[in-house]
């Protein structure tokens, strides 16, 4: 019975408060996988450099978009 | 003279001078400053040495002769088989020209090797340049190439204000679906506005009822009550987050890049930006070390509020947290980029420029946000206190868990903004001058809208089924 109410509150603590960002924030992990739709079918890249580049930087661009879309959904909620 | 590269992969490009060109006779350019956001694009330019006066028509002059030995040729080969093509820039018009071309029948390699410019002037001003590569050579081991320009100046029409609007291409941006998508998103605007304020409506009314009700009830039958849904949990939504060093980081930090979006936006529409090499990024590096107060200011306003001590960690990482990141990928492309000797590599003293202004501007002025925050609204203002212990969590459907609201929170927001994203891509990855910053605004303050309201209806139904991890 009391692991049973650990195991629970390990849970609970690990999701606390965080579930308005994420769901904003999530909004980003859409458009990363939009931009390997976008790398695959619309652009002829190729070559190690180019597609280094091209996810790095898409992954720096969904980091940002996710943070400020974290930011709306907390911010509001809070 | 700017750079060469494959056709495909706008972004890998190397020196003009990598492939065995040869220069003009003329050797100094008259003035030309680097910005430090050139710098960090890899625009490198080099003089081509081409003579050309203001006016003055050039006939077809030879400028300089390779001899083709086996190094420059399969130099050439190489980059005429994978579409390379050059770009460069007169009085800060950008020409693009392509190295050479593939016949297809007997498999040979041919380089163009006169360059015609079209030049357009209006009043004493370049306002048109067109470059025509004409004069083919079949490549061959062993043969004297000879490279030739001519220069023909030709009075225009063209407003010296307007001249960039040749590269803009109004038929791809201002397309119907452009406009259509807009729109598509302005009607999921109002239609999740009015959900959200249907829900609070229909919330506070019951509550109101059933407020009114309870004044009948006496304290004994109110504590065994009736009450449910988000009610109950009253006692645990204010508990504090877990990482609340790492939540109020990310917050901080969203509200500065929404910030700093903004303000490139507003300054690109007034400041037609992206008529000059570079700016744009320079201008958001200015932006982004401008307005760090306000990542600060949230970043630890929140961090006091969820009751943190140790607000030098907090504000430390939350100034450093996109600088590092940033930081981190260019550096791991900069080892690539090396090794392929691309003009992408960027320069020592960029980074050198780069790391001055975290240290020096953005750190100081996160330290001023922080301390402005942590005093002036670090207090927590929680209408109800937390209980000791927190309550169970009841059982559920699948589809009210959080890991599902998460992932189907994302897809409205990401509905509303992919065509625009369409767009941005192509506009970054291909050749395509992005200008309709208007367009741009609205989508960013449609994007901030649904956000906000697809949150409020997804805290909404999981504070509802007495689950506090919102």
């Amino acid at each position: 019975m009391v692991s049973v109410i650990g195991s629970d509150y390990v849970l609970i603590s690990l999701f606390r408060r965080w579930t308005s960002f994420m769901a904003g924030a999530s909004t980003s992990a859409y458009v990363y996988l939009y931009s390997f739709y976008y790398f695959f079918f619309k652009t002829k890249m190729y070559g190690l450099f180019q597609t280094v580049f091209y996810f790095g930087h898409m992954a720096l661009f969904c980091a940002a978009l996710g943070f400020m879309c974290g930011m709306y959904s907390t911010s509001k909620t809070l | 003279m700017n750079t060469v590269g494959p056709y495909p992969n706008r972004q890998e490009t190397y020196s003009y001078f990598s492939l065995p060109f040869c220069p003009g006779p003329k050797k100094e350019i008259s003035h030309y400053h680097e910005t430090l956001g050139e710098a960090l694009q890899g625009v490198e330019l080099e003089f081509s040495g081409l003579d050309i006066d203001f006016k003055a028509n050039m006939e077809k002059t030879t400028y300089c002769h390779v001899d083709l030995d086996q190094d420059s040729l399969t130099k050439f080969v190489y980059a005429v088989k994978n579409y390379y093509w050059y770009q460069m820039y007169m009085d800060d018009l950008p020409v693009w020209g392509i190295v050479g071309e593939v016949d297809e029948t007997d498999k040979a390699y041919y380089l163009w090797t006169h360059k015609k410019f079209d030049i357009g002037y209006n009043g004493d001003r370049i306002v048109d340049v067109n470059l025509t590569s004409e004069n083919k050579i079949k490549l061959e081991h062993g043969k004297r190439v000879e490279f030739s320009y001519e220069v023909v100046w030709k009075p225009s029409n063209v407003k010296f204000e307007d001249r960039f609007d040749k590269y803009l291409d109004a038929s791809f941006f201002q397309h119907r679906i452009h406009w259509f998508s807009i729109f598509n998103s302005f009607m999921m605007v109002i239609f999740l506005i009015g959900l959200v304020s249907m829900i609070l409506m229909r919330t506070l009314r019951k509550d109101y009822a059933r407020y009114s009700k309870d004044e009948e009830m006496n304290d004994m039958e109110r504590d065994l009550g009736d009450e449910y849904g988000w009610k109950q949990i009253h006692g645990d939504v204010f508990r504090t987050p877990s990482y609340p060093i790492l939540l109020s980081v990310c917050i901080g930090t969203g509200y500065q890049i929404a910030t700093v979006t903004f303000f490139v936006i507003i300054f690109t529409i007034f400041g037609e930006l992206y008529t000059e090499r570079g700016s744009l990024l320079s201008t958001s590096i200015f932006v982004y070390a401008a307005t760090s107060p306000v990542n600060g200011y949230f970043g630890g306003s929140l961090y006091a509020q969820f009751g943190g001590r140790k607000w030098i960690k907090q504000m430390v990482s939350s100034a450093f947290l996109l600088p590092a990141m940033v930081c981190g990928t260019a550096f791991c492309i900069n080892f690539i980029a090396m090794y392929y000797h691309a003009s992408r590599a960027i320069p020592f003293g960029s980074m050198v420029a780069v790391a001055c202004i975290c240290l020096f501007v953005i750190l100081p002025l996160t330290l001023v946000g922080t301390v402005l925050g942590r005093n002036l609204s670090g207090q927590a203002h929680h209408p109800c206190r937390v209980n000791s212990v927190p309550r169970p969590i009841p059982e559920k459907k699948w589809f009210m868990e959080p890991t599902m609201i998460v992932m189907l929170g994302g897809i409205l927001p990401f509905g509303s903004i992919f065509i625009e994203m369409y767009f941005i891509f192509t506009s970054f990855w291909a050749y395509k001058i992005y200008y309709v910053f208007g367009f741009m605004l609205l989508v960013f303050l449609i994007l901030t809208t649904v956000t906000v309201c697809v949150t409020i209806v997804c805290t909404y139904f999981l504070l509802n089924s007495e689950d506090y991890r919102w």
